[in-house]
């Protein structure tokens, strides 16, 4: 018996060993992986190594030694979510590649590579590459005359887009045409000329080399006059590595100029509608753009204009744009800003980041709490960002107290305005306005006794000699405005021929009606005057009343800082700016390396290439889509999920 | 078979033995089903099967070295690049397809298909699943 | 005591192999049947909310100047039908079916799409909208 039950015993262990074996087999997957032939250069004897993510240390470091290969180091830097990344050296006697099969083998190990070689891009010579933050930020401080952002400057060392890996894979745009939709491009600018996608364009006066102007009645001269296009063209590409100036994210490229926004950087629907069927036409004569920018807004939804973007799209244009410079959070409707807002999946819009990587206080975002409905897609740097420039503005108004007119030699026209230097001071000092009837009275916060008629027509007007040569000449004022009915108008005009500027054969600069109070001086209200280039070019302001209606007691309009500039274009000019306008040329050049990259891209590719390919930054995190701000290397190495997949019997 | 039983017999006197034997019968059991008769993913099949998929618009992927697909597959869906099979088609043996050979008849297979590229070994999204059942 | 035992023990053996037999069915059932799935991962399709507020905002437009887009097939001349009442001073294509018209007494976006409405050949009337560089 007890005999019996020691043999029973040795043999339940070995049915239980057994069992507990089963246990063991089963649970692993079996990795078949056959590896391929490396053509690229890489180092000899070595191999990299990427363990899955709950892989430790220590464990990591006995796996890579396991066979006898040395461990040379771990990176330092690794993504987030996985294991480490090992260095090994490989024993003798075994190749790389036979070393990377057996570490393939490894349940533990996510893939192992070879240690490739790569040409990292030195720093191009530009002259003022070091100012350009946003595509090296060395934590440099910006201290160049006109620099006024002085928040998070300087910035932290590593917040920028990594333009210089992506410049070791590629710096030439050229196969890509980029059309800047904006005020023009100065295309004799010395870092800009030689990036001009030059051809011969069909405009609507005319054939323009560089693009063309559909501001009005259009021409075929596309050139900056206001200096706007052409600070964001030369984010996207100015040339690289002369010299001069600064770079581009892209060295070389191809910049159309498609003027759309006037001097004082104003334009309507019509202009912008012909620009951009221009820009992504493909017809003989059209622009065959494949990114354009748009670095422009407005309030209300525009038909037209979302149709011109979805033809766009049907030419598999990318459109970036910029999200709006007044702090406002998109997910409220009554906020929403147009390009920015329409849904079409080819638009990419963007915010401004600063040299900290924080949202740049002036910038719109979308703080939707559905993150798939957010209309604001990725930050990029918005901040004193160096650029290209139209030339220099001169001050015409020749009175004692340049650059603003001091209302003395205004005729009054019919009754009711009048000049005032007492009302309104800055820095205890009397600032020269002109109000209409007891203006003065209501706005101190006392109740004037006038109540303004109805049937009132008010005009002030002067002459201005404007017959100095210029590119462009443009007049600005700040208004307050306080108008109880919409029978109630201003009116800021002019008239070429001298005189009462409110007669037959006027231009009407600026206007609205009532009811309005914006509760203090709004502008600059700005108004492209070069059509009006005589010596007696008449500027004027008209009061008008209904004919019916209660007028009331606070009614008026005051009018100061009256200035006119001239305009020169020069070769070699550059400017500080900032704005989501900055920001948004930085993610087209980013687009336009993609799309260079990879010619057999679709829109979709290079709009998911650069959202999925930025990095995470807590302040972009609830306030875009992506919670990313654009970066040129993560960009060039997204890769687009495989598609048409089948399965057959083979 | 027999035999084991009759030692299964012997072996559960105890009470000690019998919660064992139930432990590892249970998990034994479970383990073997759980890779069904006969075992899917043994690479010991005769069967293959042959995966395409449109070329990549990548030009990392599809034209410089380095680049190329990797099918995932499995005989459990739900296929991820950390719990399945794999088989590397470099882009200079095919861009556009791949097989899998030493699979079973009456296995059904899952598929996911991934890129990779020098800039990118760990490679992009997996596509979308697709299943094939061998007869 | 013996005899007890191996009774006990037959008993007990029983009831295992009786476990183990269900066990093995539920395995069988569990992990042998095939289980068919969807085939198909699901795929993250994102849906875009369109902020569309016509009319609501407060959005400058220049004076005396729309926007008219026409059906297919109509042209110019049943935009001057159309609008005359206005007075037309200009019209000029700017895209395909679309006319930029300048007008001498501007009735504001509402009258003007009362207007359009009246008319078989316009599809469509809007302001020229007013845009800044940001």
């Amino acid at each position: 018996m007890k005999t019996q039950s020691i043999k029973n015993t040795s043999l339940c262990k070995i049915i239980f060993a057994l069992f507990f074996s089963v246990t063991l087999i089963w649970g692993k997957p079996v990795s078949i992986n056959q590896s391929g032939i490396f053509n690229k250069k890489f180092a000899p004897g070595e191999v990299l190594i990427q363990y899955k993510k709950n892989v430790g240390q220590s464990y990591a470091d006995a796996l890579t030694q396991l066979r006898g290969n040395t461990l040379k180091r771990t990176l330092s830097h690794t993504p987030q979510n996985t294991g480490p990344i090992q260095l090994a050296t490989v024993r003798q006697g075994i190749t790389v590649e036979e070393a990377i099969a057996e570490y393939a083998q490894n349940a533990n190990v996510e893939y192992a590579q070879p240690n490739y070689i790569y040409h990292a891009a030195s720093a191009p010579n530009d002259a003022k590459y070091g100012q350009l933050w946003g595509l090296k930020n060395t934590g440099q401080t910006l201290t160049d005359p006109g620099i006024w952002y002085t928040t998070n400057n300087p910035g932290t060392s590593g917040k920028d887009i990594n333009i210089e890996s992506a410049w070791g894979v590629i710096s030439d745009c050229s196969s890509v045409v980029v059309a800047v939709v904006d005020t023009g491009i100065n295309y004799t600018q010395e870092d800009l000329a030689a990036n001009m996608a030059t051809g011969s364009y069909s405009c609507p006066v005319g054939t323009g080399t560089y693009g063309c102007d559909f501001v009005g009645v259009g021409t075929n001269n596309p050139m900056d006059l206001a200096g706007h296009g052409t600070h964001v063209a030369g984010t996207i590409g100015a040339r690289g590595n002369n010299s001069l100036g600064s770079t581009g994210i892209c060295q070389t490229a191809k910049l159309l100029a498609v003027r759309v926004l006037d001097a004082t950087g104003s334009g309507y629907t019509s202009d912008i509608v012909e620009g951009v069927n221009f820009a992504a036409g493909t017809a003989t004569g059209q622009g065959k753009a494949k990114i354009i920018n748009m670095s422009l807004g407005g309030g209300g939804y525009d038909a037209l204009f979302e149709s011109a973007i979805v033809s766009a799209q049907s030419n598999d244009v990318v459109v970036v744009v910029a999200a709006g410079n007044s702090a406002l959070d998109h997910s409220v409707p009554s906020n929403a800003s147009y390009p920015c807002d329409y849904p079409d999946s080819n638009i990419i819009c963007v915010a401004a980041a600063d040299q900290k990587y924080q949202m740049a206080s002036f910038s719109d975002y979308d703080a939707n709490s559905n993150v798939d409905a957010r209309n604001v897609d990725v930050g990029a740097p918005g901040t004193n960002i160096y650029s290209t420039y139209f030339g220099t503005s001169t001050d015409i108004i020749t009175t004692t107290t340049p650059p603003y007119d001091d209302f003395t030699g205004w005729t009054y026209g019919t009754a009711g305005w009048a000049y005032n230097n007492t009302c309104f001071t800055s820095s205890g000092v009397g600032v020269a306005s002109l109000l209409t009837q007891q203006f003065c009275g209501i706005v101190s916060g006392g109740t004037s006794p006038f109540v303004p008629a109805n049937s009132l027509d008010s005009r002030v007007y002067k002459n201005f000699n404007l017959s100095a040569v210029y590119s462009a000449v443009i007049a600005s004022f700040y208004a307050w405005i306080d108008l109880s009915d919409s029978l109630d108008y201003f009116y800021a005009n002019y008239n070429k021929n001298g005189g009462d500027p409110f007669v037959t054969g006027s231009t009407n600069i600026a206007w609205t009606n009532g009811p309005l109070h914006t509760g203090g001086f709004v502008g600059p209200l700005s108004a492209d005057l070069s059509a009006c280039n005589t010596t007696t070019c008449a500027i004027g302001f008209q009061y008008k009343t209904g004919v019916t209606g209660n007028n009331s007691a606070y009614d008026g309009i005051g009018i100061i800082y009256v200035s006119i500039t001239g305009q020169t274009i020069s070769a070699n000019s550059y400017a500080y700016e900032n704005g989501t306008s900055m920001a948004s040329p930085h993610v087209a050049g980013i687009a336009a390396l993609v799309r260079a990259r990879n010619p057999k891209y679709a829109y979709s590719d290079v709009v998911n290439a650069v959202l999925a390919g930025g990095d995470p930054e807590p302040a972009f995190t609830s306030a875009t889509k992506s919670g990313n701000v654009a970066d040129a290397y993560g960009a060039l190495k997204y890769i687009p999920e495989p598609t048409g997949v089948t399965v057959a019997l083979h | 078979m027999s035999i084991l039983i009759k030692e299964l017999k012997i072996c559960s006197a105890s009470k000690f033995h019998q919660t064992f034997i139930v432990y590892f019968v249970v998990v034994a059991c479970s383990l073997i089903l759980g890779n069904c008769s006969p075992s899917c993913m043994d690479g010991k099949g005769d069967k293959s099967i042959k995966i395409t998929w449109d070329s990549s618009r990548s030009y990392d992927v599809s034209t410089v070295s380095g680049g190329g697909h990797k099918v995932y597959y499995n005989s459990t869906s739900s296929i991820s690049k950390t719990n399945s099979a794999i088989v590397d088609i470099p882009a200079s043996t095919s861009g556009v397809s791949g097989t899998i050979s030493k699979l079973h008849g009456g296995c059904t297979y899952y598929i996911r298909v991934g890129a990779y590229s020098n800039l990118n070994p760990a490679g992009s999204n997996l596509s979308a699943e697709r299943s094939i059942k061998i007869p | 005591m013996n005899g007890n035992d191996n009774r006990h023990g037959r008993l007990v053996t029983r009831r295992v192999q009786k476990i183990i037999s269900s066990f093995y069915t539920i395995c069988f059932l569990l992990f042998c049947t095939n289980v068919i799935s969807a085939g198909e991962a699901l795929q993250n399709r994102a849906i875009k909310v369109a902020s569309n507020i016509p009319g609501k905002s407060i959005k400058q437009r220049k004076l005396n100047e729309y926007l008219v887009t026409v059906k297919s097939g109509a042209n110019e001349k049943e935009v001057r039908r159309a609008f005359a009442q206005y007075k037309i001073h200009s019209i000029a294509k700017i895209a395909e079916r679309v006319f930029l018209i300048v007008i001498s007494e501007d009735p504001g976006p509402e009258q003007m799409e009362k207007t359009a409405k009246t008319s078989q050949k316009i599809e469509a009337v809007q302001p020229n909208f007013l845009y800044q560089a940001l």
